[in-house]
């Protein structure tokens, strides 16, 4: 129950007592200031353990750890939407370049612009390599009486319906509110912050449908149904039985919505040791050709299609987006009335 | 299935192979979880670079034995010194502290080593037996009947308060209101956080139960010598007898011993509850259910055997949504998963077709460390106990310097030192002047568990308050909420009478 | 042992002396009304959802006090009670200590970030026990010693903790750094 974790890890543990007190203060004293990155990197995960950012972060730095020569150790700051991570990191992390952050974009920027925190995007961090690309999905269990997803925006006609979704402030959340304001459906989302739970509750019934984002639910394999997608396309039609993309069946026009995980780290932090920068950057990039990483994403259980790298551009472009996305929802997505 | 008796002996014959690591783990578990502010999830994240590169075997039996002894060793500094490791063990201390202040407190921790190995001993047989049935049953336990097992908990409040219902229901609600504080449940919109980033995340836990519990008594221990002083236990040096004396008393208990044990490992199965809930539910159902209700609190056993049992009773079930659903359950699971999906095992109903040996094996791992840890802490139990025997002027610092880093160390903020502290000296206020520490706490815990539940009920009924009495088992539940309220009432109404009427007839005899 | 219904663990049986006077039993109240209070004004303008609990528990935490004010009220003026603190804030030597613990350990969190836990814990394990009356410099040095080397080998090598670290642990890095 308790979900406040330290996480860490990459740490000399059985390296003997001595030699691990030797490593622990050295970085400051000992080592040179100018090489780069010259000690392990410390990751915010604004998410729970065990959640979708893990395990794309893993898998990742299965790679990226050895092209640059340092370990990564990471720590987990579900609370408050993930504003507690950002906060975290902005605000108690060194500005150093290791310290980094990986996060959802998607939610986490609607949660940016619902609850107005105390810090600035792209002034305060910057993404600067995207990894996937996951689109939001609606899933049912497999014994569900829905078998499309027409019958389940009938059923919304009829009463309302209630979705489990990992959070209020999230991609999936917004295209399910857009079908229902496209098609007159009425939907109920019901939060259940983060994604394993909300899976539960479609699992045991007490939601009558889900939506989250597809790589999740394809892990899960044949314990649910996926509905539709909110993309041009459905990249996973093989896996999920031909579901439709969710405007080819009601022709309606909502925007794509998925959800992109993305490295992150201090944006003057960035500005100031542009080479430093550069090396992170170009590293990142090289990972998404490096069998180790998709070898390591592949055992996990999750379809390797979503894996798409993005630029610094891409990613703020995309994380803007949101944030217009999250002003016209405004009302729907936070607690404060007017 | 995939299951037969060669797969049985062959599980048999790797958990005693791998004795070499289960161990130093249950060892380093049993450390973990007497040190406050660790806890088996956050341990075995940093371990998780180790057990990466161990074999899949070796790391499950490592994981697993560490997570089930953690659960042992934190009912150890609760009897001893009121410092309860995390929330599943602050049951424990309810009668545990107690009879470590009559003298008892060698007695009081074989009680709480027995309980917890054979709670979890047949619980984790148990799961092996039953698997594919249990998975499903966590299932059956949904958001509206967690809002009624929650209740179960808060009733304690004013089960406890029996003394000053009014002073016993005031530290409980103020505690419940701690309890809101943080991030509400459906929008994440901090409140009450007094601008704390620190406190977004609601009321830190261990922060909370180390300043009420374990610093706030060291303020009165100050008037003693020793926790227990020396002229008060009667023989200095450490005998088994004592230690026999309560393996007797376990014998006694046996039935409530299995049944807090299944308990448990149902509370477990259900994916995002967890010891804390499992060990205050226990507590509260072996009083309902008792003849004697009133000895609860004082240093009864079966107050130290329930919550015990049931916490360890946890610890099998939680791995079940795991690998039957392949969705964790909590956090020391969630763990697990990252090691099982580095190894590129795929979770979920396939695994006990696809690979038994390994979904099994698991189970198998955590009986063998359970029977170790009997076998390995049994016999120190007559050595632990000395230590209420220290002087007062050198445990006291010790209490306090350890739990103010301990505090430190779940979340490595120095803010939660300071809430310790602040806790610390809440807690010798409500403690002198009569209003329930334990009320307080259980406010603290369990409050913010019961609105997350409830506020996803009500999205779930859509404003229709009838959903809370909308499922069959739901309805059984509230039943017993009521009977639990009633039976001990009742019950201490007939023995008062019973009194009454024998004091009549003795007067009346004279 | 039926008799004694001790229902809390901590519960200690109060003074005689400190019964009659009831003022200190509104220190917890008090706190509790002033946090509420804050509560509800800071949650005023949220959605029900966010504040339906405070609100509820808020007004019944109000009126349970209001009932505890009607009660003690109620004893004043039959005098049987008065509205002092009774023992609670009397400069008994053990509520001396009690004081100095606290101040202690205060001293100890503010001074953490800068002398690092190696000093920090030494110090406060020292004055504490000094505070408590322990006289024997062997003990004094030995224990505090003891608790700092096993804290240090425990909690930041062995489990790894970030506690704050100052001129001992750098000592000691450089030391080990440099032997390695």
């Amino acid at each position: 129950m308790n979900n406040r974790i330290r996480a860490v890890s990459r740490r000399t543990f059985l390296g003997g007592a001595m030699a691990g007190a030797g490593t622990i203060a050295m970085p400051s004293l000992v080592r040179s200031q100018d090489a780069y990155p010259s000690e392990t990197f410390r990751v915010v995960i604004p998410t729970r353990q065990g959640g979708g950012a893990e395990r794309i972060a893993r898998a990742f730095d299965a790679a990226w750890s050895q092209l640059l020569g340092q370990p990564f150790e990471y720590e987990f700051f579900p609370g408050a939407a993930g504003q507690i991570g950002y906060e975290v990191f902005v605000k108690q992390r060194e500005h150093n370049g290791h310290n980094l952050l990986f996060g959802n974009m998607g939610p986490e920027m609607i949660m940016y612009a619902t609850q107005k925190p105390d810090y600035k995007f792209p002034e305060d961090y910057i993404y600067f390599c995207r990894t996937d690309v996951d689109d939001s999905c609606v899933f049912v269990r497999k014994d569900s009486e829905f078998q499309d997803i027409q019958q389940v925006v009938d059923a919304a006609k009829q009463r309302a319906l209630n979705v489990a979704v990992s959070r209020i402030p999230h991609p999936a959340s917004i295209g399910i509110l857009a079908l229902g304001e496209q098609t007159g459906g009425t939907f109920n989302l019901v939060p259940y912050q983060g994604g394993n739970p909300t899976q539960v509750a479609v699992l045991n019934g007490e939601a009558d449908i889900g939506t989250l984002p597809i790589a999740g639910i394809l892990q899960l394999g044949d314990q649910f149904r996926v509905l539709t997608v909110f993309n041009k396309e459905n990249i996973f039609a093989e896996q999920t039985n031909n579901a439709p993309p969710v405007n080819e069946v009601f022709g309606t026009t909502i925007p794509d919505l998925y959800s992109s995980r993305s490295w992150a780290v201090h944006t003057n932090w960035a500005d100031e040791n542009p080479d430093k920068f550069q090396k992170l950057v170009d590293t990142s990039k090289q990972v998404f050709e490096d069998p180790k990483f998709l070898e390591a994403y592949e055992k996990t259980g999750a379809p390797v299609e979503v894996i798409k790298y993005g630029d610094r551009e891409t990613c703020t472009e995309y994380a803007l987006s949101m944030v217009e996305f999250a002003q016209r929802y405004a009302e729907i997505l936070s607690a404060e009335k007017g | 299935m995939g299951w037969d008796g060669a797969l049985f002996v062959e599980l048999i014959g790797n958990s005693f192979q791998l004795l070499w690591v289960i161990v130093p783990a249950v060892l380093f578990g049993i450390v973990i979880g007497a040190l406050p502010g660790f806890s088996a999830s956050n341990t075995l994240i940093i371990l998780l670079p180790l057990t990466l590169t161990m074999d899949l075997d070796v790391a499950l039996a490592f994981m697993a034995s560490v997570y089930a002894s953690s659960h042992l060793g934190g009912g150890i500094p609760a009897i001893l010194v009121n410092m309860p490791g995390d929330g599943g063990s602050v049951p424990t201390t309810f009668d545990g502290y107690p009879m470590t202040l009559q003298g008892k407190g060698q007695q009081a921790l074989v009680l709480c080593f027995v309980a917890s190995t054979i709670g979890g001993l047949i619980t984790s047989l148990a799961t092996v037996a039953l698997l594919p049935y249990l998975a499903p049953l966590g299932l059956y336990l949904r958001s509206v009947e967690m809002v009624v097992v929650m209740v179960f908990g808060l009733v304690l409040i004013a089960a406890i308060a029996s003394d000053d219902l009014l002073k016993g229901l005031i530290g409980g609600f103020f505690g419940l209101m701690l309890g809101l504080i943080g991030a509400d449940h459906i929008y994440s919109t901090p409140r009450g956080t007094f601008g704390f980033l620190e406190l977004y995340d609601g009321v830190p836990i261990v922060a909370a139960l180390i300043g009420l519990f374990a610093i706030a008594e060291t303020f009165s221990m100050v008037e003693r010598e020793a926790i227990v002083p020396k002229s008060e236990t009667d023989i200095a040096r450490p005998r088994w007898a004592d230690t026999i004396d309560g393996l007797r008393i376990n014998l006694k208990y046996w039935w409530q011993t299995i049944w807090t044990a299944f308990l448990g490992m149902l509370i477990g199965i259900v994916p995002g509850a967890g010891a804390t809930i499992a060990s205050f539910v226990a507590y509260q159902q072996s009083r309902m259910f008792s003849k004697t209700p009133h000895l609860y609190g004082t240093g009864h056993p079966p107050g130290i055997i329930a919550p015990e049992s049931a916490n360890n009773g946890v610890t099998s079930g939680t791995l079940v949504p795991l690998m039957a659903i392949g969705v964790p359950g909590g956090a020391t699971s969630a763990v697990m998963m990252v090691v099982l999906q580095y190894q590129g095992i795929v979770l979920g109903p396939r695994l006990f077709i696809e690979t038994p040996a390994l979904a099994y094996g698991v189970f198998f791992y955590m009986t063998m460390s359970y029977a170790v840890m009997l076998l390995m802490i049994l016999p120190l139990a007559r050595y632990m106990s000395k230590v209420v025997n220290m002087p007062t002027r050198i445990i006291v610092p010790l209490i306090i310097t350890l739990t103010i880093i301990g505090a430190f160390a779940n979340r490595e903020y120095i803010f939660d030192m300071w809430l310790a502290l602040i806790f610390a000296v809440l807690g010798y206020l409500a403690l002198r002047t009569g209003y329930h520490v334990t009320g307080l706490l259980i406010g603290i815990l369990l409050g913010p568990l019961f609105e997350q539940y409830l506020l996803r009920s009500l999205r779930l009924g859509q404003g229709d308050l009838t959903i809370l009495f909308s499922s069959t088992l739901a309805n059984i539940l509230w039943v017993l909420v009521v009977l639990s309220l009633l039976l001990p009432w009742l019950r201490t109404r007939q023995t008062q009478r019973a009194l009454e009427r024998a004091g009549d007839t003795a007067r009346s005899g004279l | 042992m039926a008799e004694n219904n001790l229902n809390s663990p901590a519960d200690q049986p109060r003074l005689e002396s400190e019964r009659p006077a009831v003022g200190a039993d509104l220190i917890i109240p008090g706190l509790a009304v002033a946090f509420t209070t804050y509560y509800l004004i800071g949650t005023a303008s949220l959605t029900w959802e966010a504040k339906a609990n405070g609100v509820v528990v808020g007004l019944l935490l109000y009126a349970l006090v209001a009932v505890q004010l009607v009660r003690i009220g109620l004893r004043i003026a039959r005098r049987e009670t008065t509205l002092g603190f009774g023992g609670l804030f009397e400069m008994t030597s053990p509520q001396k200590q009690r004081i100095a613990l606290v101040v202690i350990t205060a001293l100890f969190i503010v001074t953490l970030s800068w002398v690092g836990v190696a000093i920090g814990l030494f110090a406060a394990m020292f004055a504490s026990m000094w505070a408590l009356g322990e006289r024997d410099w062997r003990s004094l040095i030995g224990v505090s010693l003891g608790t700092t080397a096993t804290v240090y080998l425990l909690f930041i090598v062995f489990l790894q903790l970030r506690l704050p670290r100052g001129p001992v642990e750098y000592v000691i890095a450089w030391l080990t750094g440099a032997g390695a």
